[in-house]
This record gives C-alpha cells, structure tokens and sequence, in this order.
C-alpha cells in the first residue's frame, strides 16, 4: 500500500514540476516579448511647445503684455491664463525685462524643483534617453510692457517644463 | 498448480493493463493541461504583438495634442473605420482623453490642457471633438 501510495504521489509529484516548468518558461517569454512590443510614444517636448504659445498669446497679446493687469498673479500664472486644472503636470514661468535687460517683474506657477533636471541633461550632453526626462520648452523675445501705466520696450522670457503624466 | 498459475498470470496481466491505463491517462491529462497553458500563452502574446496598445497610444496622445492647440470654432473628425484600427469610442472625462481601438479599453487615457470648453459626439461612422468658449 505504501508502494501505490508512493506511485500515485509521485505521478502527482511529476505533473506539478512539470506544470510549473512550463508556466514559468512561459512566464519569461512573454516578459521578453512585452518589453520588446510595448512601446511608450513620448509627446511632453510638443506639450510644452504648445502650452508655450497659449501663454505667450495670453501674457503678450498682439505683442503688447499689460503687467497691471497681471497683478496678483505672481505665483499663478497658469490661473491668469484660464488653466484651471493643470497645475500638478506643469511648471510655467513668465520673466519680464526691460530694455537695459533687467528683470522687472515675474509670473510663474508649478514646482520649479523639476527644472534642475534640465540644467544636469543641458549640462551632459549627448544623445539622451528622451523617456527619462521631462518636456521642455523655453522662449525668449521682444514685447512692449504696460507697468504702472507706461509703455515701454521690453523682452519676455517664457520657460515651460511637462512631467510625465503619471 | 497449473490453475493457480495461469490465475496469478491472469492477475498479472490486469495489473499491467491498470497500470498503462493510469499512465496513459495520466499523460493525456499532463498534455491537456499544458496545452491550455500554451494556448493562454499564445492568445497574449499575439494581443501584445498586434501592437493594439501603441496604436491607441498613438490615437489619444494625437487627440490631446489637437485639443491642446485647438481654438473656439475648431472641430477634429474621427472616423470610426480608422488607418489604426476601429475606434470604438472616444471621451473626455476629468480632463482626460479615452478612446476605445479595436475593442481595447483604454484604462488611464491621456490628459489634455485646454483653456476652452470641449466636448465629443458621435455620429453614424464617425466622432466629432468640438472646441467652444466656456
């Protein structure tokens, strides 16, 4: 009775390694393949491109930014805008100088930590994995200013960074 | 003596006859059971290789940045028999864009920044996204 019991338990035995041979087997080759077929489409460099010109079109409208009407907006710049929900993804800033090229004034809204990501890939160099850093996007040009009721030749400095959406 | 014998060959042979037959059956159930495993393989892998997942990557992401740069008065077509596959569907929800492609769901869907109202409908063959003031 021993000898039946012994039989059936290693035929039992048997078919259990040999099911887990082929589940684990199984289990590395679709690994492999999903590594190899999942492929991740990276937009956030034409996200920041975009966000860039709605805010340049919001800040500097037909060339012209009116920095009083702006007042009270120095940390939410994305609020000004009309994005309401966007704050968590994004870091916008909005640097404004004067004609000598000093700063007079700026709106920004986000986590500028994220930008010293930027600074370290610019700093590096070379061909790098777009997939590990965020969007980015920065503009420079000249604008009229409106502050304090004067009009006066200026440049805005616009600086735009996406994380991934996750 | 004779009769005691051909009865234990009788017995012997019944014996070997039980055992092929749980061998056999034994094989037939290992075969079986392996070949659902292979089969549940090959069916997921073949979902992974068809790249459904990439194109309805593709398909969101070029939705969101349309709505992105849209404007009032702008309006994108979708038609539901699509270069990518069928589009089975197309919403907006929490500032998410989900589309459905050749019957993938989409689970996470892609965000989009608009600062204007959007909105999706659809038609017989096709889906409309429509950009207007708030």
């Amino acid at each position: 009775m021993k000898s039946k019991r012994g039989a059936s338990d290693e035929g039992l035995i048997t078919l259990f390694v040999r099911l887990t041979l082929v589940f684990v087997i199984a289990f590395v080759i679709f690994g492999v393949s999903s590594f190899f077929y999942s492929q991740t489409v990276y937009v956030r460099d034409a996200e920041a491109r975009i966000l860039s010109i709605n805010l340049m079109d919001c800040v500097s409208t037909e060339g012209l930014a009116n920095l009083d009407s702006m007042k009270g907006f120095e940390s939410k710049l994305l609020d000004y805008c009309g994005f309401s929900d966007e704050e968590e993804r994004f870091f916008v800033s909005a640097k404004f100088y004067d004609s000598n090229g000093n700063m007079i004034s700026e709106f920004y809204q986000g986590d500028s930590g994220a930008t010293w990501v930027i600074k370290l890939r610019d700093s590096v160099g070379g061909d790098l994995n777009k997939e590990n850093f965020p969007g980015y996007f920065s503009f420079s040009g000249p604008s009229y200013l409106i502050k304090d009721g004067k009009t006066s030749k200026g440049k805005i400095g616009l600086e735009v960074l996406v994380q991934d959406e996750e | 003596m004779k009769f005691l014998s051909v009865i234990h060959g009788t017995g012997f042979l019944l014996k070997m006859k039980n055992k092929r037959a749980q061998l056999l059956n034994s094989t037939i159930l290992q075969i079986i059971l392996i070949g659902i495993v292979i089969s549940v393989f090959v069916i997921a892998l073949n979902a992974k290789a068809s790249a459904r997942g990439v194109k309805q990557q593709i398909v969101e992401k070029e939705l969101a940045l349309l709505i992105d740069s849209g404007i009032p008065g702008m309006s994108f077509e979708i038609n539901k028999v699509n270069f990518n596959g069928y589009v089975g569907g197309v919403s907006l929800k929490d500032g998410k864009i989900f589309v459905r492609l050749n019957d993938l769901k989409s689970l996470r869907g892609y965000p989009y920044f608009s600062r204007y109202e959007v909105s999706v409908e659809e038609l017989t063959d096709k889906f409309v996204v429509r950009i207007n003031e708030k």
